[in-house]
């Protein structure tokens, strides 16, 4: 079936959306095509411990980032306490992914059919989807396959005529990169800053509300109508032992055909890149990131994209993000551009991760434009050491080791813009960054949250830190 | 919704809005989960989240308005200055500053002549950079007013500004029309209302869904090592034994802003039945 006979894709969570493009969406064609089959099977034919171990038996792992097995997750909450809940992580955010996105504009009603799926294993009677605030046609179209879904009994109260009550919120986020941490999306949900919560408890154990809470991604989800059709053995015919099942692997950078290509885990990153059409203008591969921008650089394509090959090789999948750079990328706007993201996106509740991304930035910039000195790839990495371990969540750990991978990968680059007082790749126009104050971070205009800036400042007018800087 | 003195003070959810913002606190088992689109609501309003538009969040939820600001001050999406009409948002991360992106961001800052995060004289455009936007396959791309645009080109930007002043219809790369900053806020506002309107969600949502009394507006769950005592540290195993003490809210003076008051609408497991359920419509 698979990669024998050259790259292709195994379509499963992608396969109604590319067999019909004009209304995927739409409650009608889901319906025509086998859509709620599984659902229905499963609140009527199966109890919810049967499902439950499906789930563990097929080794789902997520799809957001973490690779957690999805059955074990769901076994750690509690099956006696009520009210539990479902929260759809729909915040896709990691730089180079853009799988969930698809998946909520084109095809919904799968993901309302998983999460039918996922509140019967687990009994839960409310699920809440937090869409990201920027994904205003996804909101669109899950807002009407919801509408939808309750009409037809689908949703609501006894759904399929069972006496199972499931009621499904949809809930907008309104910008910010970390509530795609499990209880830092919680905490917005729940109208505070969301900044992430110190664990243990679980959200499986408190979560939402302080009650016992599933959090999986949109594609995890969307994965399990068709475990539920097909059975565990098919699920298994794709992947690796570890990694069961396909992915789908959002390609983009200097590649012919940017797109999702949803393909068995355990593809090899060459194969990827065929079905990508190849490096643009007869490029060469110089470094990729295989699992979007937290994950450490790979500068070769003979790594299997699966979460077991990809973490021996001292990287990860993480969400399946793949950026493909040619030799024309100049590293150092590459480490620069990818700590701006973590430090504009650091929720600044920990030290080392909001002053440690800030002083990296400070660092990088000074390098790019021509004025680094001779110990910054020393101090860089030493500024990776000082956070990696030491935050109170993920975002610090990805930002060092995205950092140390640049510079450890590339140092000779680094040590080249040191030593000719510029950056080689492009003229002063190109290299973008310029002082600070030129680019202001996004939403600086708003009262987005800087950590530098106190919210009087935000509230009288120009910020004062790019005057400071 | 609770309080006669409340409605009296609103300044900016009045009349419709304050049914809308209702139908908002509807949708949640605790009104503080409301804050954000409500504060999309007061941008709907107003163009941009103001200090009287927080109050009034604050009154209708049933917190502090330093608690609504610490709030909406952690999100790009809500503003708190004037943003225009229309707010160009182009990504500066991975992807698409390697094709190109950071150029393009400042030459159109240069042919809107505008800094970043400024809006034009004419009151109507906003430039800003966004982080990634999911939108890695047409780098470098934007959104305009969280409609996608992608492949961009300085030329095209400016020309999909050109034909936005002059009142034509542009459409994003999905083919949707892009909308103004206020309307576009009270859709992101309004996003799963539609629900309570119909009576299809109901209110009733958890079977007996009831709020713990540590789940009032302004409080966070209490996690494990609760201080003020009050409460056995819940493990998995002793969960279960606290779930029962957590059943019933308590009567009073758990927090200033007394929380029940809002809930209503907020904790809709307290109705008894809910009329016009789905039943009938769905069968």
């Amino acid at each position: 079936m698979s990669v024998a006979a050259g790259p292709q894709e195994v379509r499963i969570v992608t396969r109604r959306y590319h067999e019909f493009p004009e209304d995927s969406w739409t409650l009608e064609r889901v319906e025509a095509d086998g859509g709620y089959e599984a659902a229905r099977s499963a609140v009527r034919d199966m109890t919810p411990d049967e499902v439950l171990d499906t789930v563990k038996d097929s080794g789902l792992r997520g799809r957001g980032g973490a690779g957690f097995p999805t059955g074990v997750k769901w076994s750690f909450v509690p099956k006696d306490l009520f009210p539990k809940y479902i929260v759809v992580n729909h915040d896709e955010g990691e730089p180079g992914t853009f799988k969930d996105r698809e998946l909520g504009e084109r095809d919904p009603h799968q993901l309302i059919e998983g999460i039918i799926i996922a509140a019967w294993a687990n009994q839960a009677n409310r699920a809440f989807i937090y869409c990201r605030g920027e994904m205003a046609l996804g909101a669109r179209r899950m807002d009407t396959a919801i509408r939808d879904a309750y009409r037809k009994g689908y949703l609501g109260k006894g759904i399929f005529g069972s006496g199972f009550d499931l009621d499904v919120t949809l809930h907008r986020g309104a910008g910010a990169y970390i509530c795609g941490e499990e209880s830092a999306l919680l905490d917005s949900l729940e109208g505070f800053r969301g900044q992430p919560r110190l664990k243990p408890p679980f959200p499986a154990v408190k979560g939402l509300y302080g009650q016992p809470t599933i959090i999986n991604n949109t594609e995890t989800l969307s994965t399990l109508p068709h475990i539920i059709r097909h059975g565990v053995e098919w699920f298994r015919r794709w992947g690796t032992e570890k990694s069961p099942g396909t992915k789908m692997i959002s390609t983009s950078g200097h590649v012919v055909r940017p797109a999702n290509y949803e393909v068995p885990l355990g593809t090899t990153l060459a194969e990827l890149l065929e079905l990508a059409g190849g490096m643009r203008d007869g490029g060469r591969v110089k470094a990729i990131i295989p699992g979007g921008a937290s994950a450490p650089l790979l500068t070769s394509t003979e790594y299997r994209l699966d979460f077991e090959s990809l973490q021996e090789a001292g990287t990860m999948l993480g969400s399946g993000a793949v950026v493909f750079m040619d030799e024309s990328t100049c590293m150092v706007r590459n480490a620069l551009v990818t700590n701006e993201f973590f430090e504009h996106e650091s929720c600044g509740k920990c030290t080392p991760c909001r002053e440690g991304t800030w002083w990296a930035s400070k660092v990088l910039e000074r390098i790019e434009h021509g004025e680094g000195r001779k110990e910054d790839m020393e101090l860089l990495l030493d500024i990776a050491n000082g956070i990696d371990g030491r935050a109170f969540c993920p975002l610090g750990d990805a930002a060092s080791w995205a950092l140390r991978s640049n510079v450890e990968l590339f140092r000779d680059e680094f040590e080249q813009h040191v030593i000719d007082g510029r950056c080689p790749f492009e003229d002063e126009h190109l290299s973008f960054t310029g002082p600070r104050a030129a680019v202001p971070g996004p939403g600086d205009s708003g009262i987005a949250a800087q950590p530098h800036a106190g919210v009087d400042a935000d509230l009288e007018g120009p910020d004062p830190r790019e005057a400071g800087r | 919704m609770s309080a006669g003195f409340a409605e009296a003070a609103l300044e900016v959810l009045e009349g419709e809005r304050l049914e809308d913002a209702r139908r908002i606190l509807a949708k949640y088992p605790n009104p503080r989960s409301a804050v954000i689109p409500l504060l999309f609501l007061v941008q709907s309003i107003q163009g941009y989240v103001t200090d009287e538009g927080m109050r009034d969040v604050a009154r209708l939820v049933g917190i502090t308005p330093a608690q609504v600001l610490a709030t909406g001050s952690f999100y790009t999406m809500l503003k708190k200055r004037p943003q225009g009409d229309y707010v160009i948002s182009i990504c500066r991360n991975i992807t698409c500053t390697h094709l190109g992106a950071r150029r393009l961001i400042a030459e159109v800052r240069d042919r809107l002549g505008v800094e970043l995060n400024e809006v034009t004289s004419d009151g109507r455009f906003m430039l800003e950079t966004a982080e990634c936007l999911a939108t890695c396959d047409g780098a470098p791309s934007g959104q305009i007013n969280y409609e996608d645009v992608y492949h961009l080109t300085t030329d095209k930007v400016m020309d999909m500004i050109e034909a936005l002043r002059r009142g034509e219809t542009v459409t994003s790369v999905r083919g949707e029309p892009i909308r103004t900053i206020r309307e576009i806020s009270y859709e992101m506002a309004m996003t799963g209302t539609g629900l309570t309107a119909l009576g299809e969600a109901t209110a009733r949502t958890v079977a007996g869904e009831v709020l713990p009394p540590d789940m009032a507006p302004g409080f966070r769950p209490r996690v494990t090592g609760t201080p003020a005592g009050a409460r056995p540290r819940p493990g998995i195993e002793e969960a279960a034994e606290s779930a029962g003490e957590m059943g019933a809210p308590e009567a009073e003076g758990e927090q200033p802003g007394d929380a029940t008051g809002g809930s209503e609408a907020a904790a809709p497991g307290n109705r008894p039945g809910h009329p016009g359920s789905t039943e009938e419509e769905s069968r």
